[in-house]
């Protein structure tokens, strides 16, 4: 088992290159939103779901009440419920991992990449590769918050530009996302959760009008 | 928010994606095939991630124009959404548009703010 764990973890460095400098961003946010450092490292331990942190720490910049945040970034990553079932088909006989290990760190660049290579690799070694794919992925996230949000700190109090240039990473995360997303939903679903959302501002709280448009686009989805 | 009321949404978030990770593994793991992932509910659920990205751009960009809608906030954002379209175009990865985006971003700031200080 042990060489495929090793190969997984040299596979997670393509999942690294992407994670590290995302990961220093969400560090240096978390602190420009005034979490502390030790919360900000806490928050990629024990969440681990990128897009949905940059929501926690704006939610909780924003005001948003505890409830809220929390439903908001379940929502966000109720994606993941699919991802399990079609990882688990991949692997055949007895396992000898338990499910928690291999669901901890199942994120949407893990799941691909393990769906990619894992098909390529021989029954007896799928397990330890996984590990070590999980495991690289895992430690080049916490490891980029933990150096945004602690070398970041006064970086960011001594310069009013990149204050001001930080505010922009969510908006820029956001929209590479939907850059990435676009094909994967009919334009109207977009265009519905958009259009709910600006309806919602002038109703609702920010994290409200969120919620709305979220709910706009899921229920678009789903009539069709 | 802060001290205990952080650690708790945090922890509820932490714990709440990890269900969300391992329930399904379990339900497969027994046998058990669900409804849900069927139909009109399952296209729901896959479009909730796409709905929150729109959403949270939408209140994102909202928060930046609407206080001062004027060439100094406008422009940095455009000069920013193009470096994350450009950098999406050229190196393919969410990570590197992202920070294209935040580079041209500041990028413009910074003219900007070199441009105002300019003698006329």
């Amino acid at each position: 088992m042990k060489p495929a764990v090793f190969r997984g973890l040299a596979d997670s460095l393509s999942i690294a290159v992407g994670y590290v400098p995302v990961a220093i961003s969400f560090g240096l946010a978390a602190v420009y939103a005034d979490i502390p450092p030790f919360m900000a490292v806490l928050t990629s331990i024990l969440v681990y779901a990128g897009a949905s942190q940059f929501i926690l720490v704006s939610l909780i910049a924003g005001g948003g009440a505890a409830a809220s945040i929390v439903g908001i970034v379940l929502l966000m990553n109720l994606r993941h419920l699919f991802y399990g079932p079609a990882l688990m088909a991949r692997f055949e006989g007895e396992r000898r991992l338990p499910l928690i290990a291999m669901a901890a760190g199942l994120t949407d660049e893990v799941f691909a990449t393990a769906i990619g290579k894992l098909e390529r690799l021989p029954q007896a070694q799928r397990e330890g590769w996984y590990v070590g794919l999980q495991l690289g992925a895992y430690l080049s996230w916490v490891g980029g918050t933990a150096v945004g949000a602690y070398f970041g700190h006064d970086w960011v109090r001594g310069s009013a530009i990149l204050s001001q240039t930080l505010g922009f990473v969510l908006p820029a995360l956001f929209f590479a996302l939907l850059l990435e997303i676009k094909q994967l939903v009919p334009l109207k679903v977009l265009a519905g959760a958009a259009g709910a959302t600006l309806l919602g501002l002038w109703l609702l709280p920010s994290y409200g009008a969120i919620v709305l448009g979220m709910l706009a686009g899921a229920w678009l989805a789903g009539r069709r | 928010m802060k001290g205990t009321s952080l650690f708790w949404v945090i922890a509820l978030c932490g714990a709440g994606t990890l269900l969300i990770r391992l329930l399904p593994m379990i339900w497969q793991d027994k046998g058990i095939r669900k409804a849900a992932g069927q139909g009109g509910l399952r296209r729901a659920l896959d479009a909730i991630g796409p709905s929150a990205i729109v959403a949270l751009l939408a209140v994102s960009f909202w928060g930046m124009i609407a206080p001062q809608a004027s060439l100094q906030a406008v422009a940095p954002i455009v000069a920013g959404l193009a470096g994350v379209w450009l950098g999406k175009r050229l190196l393919h990865t969410i990570a590197w548009a992202t920070l294209a985006g935040v580079a041209a971003y500041g990028l413009s700031l910074w003219a900007l703010g070199a441009v105002a200080v300019w003698p006329g």
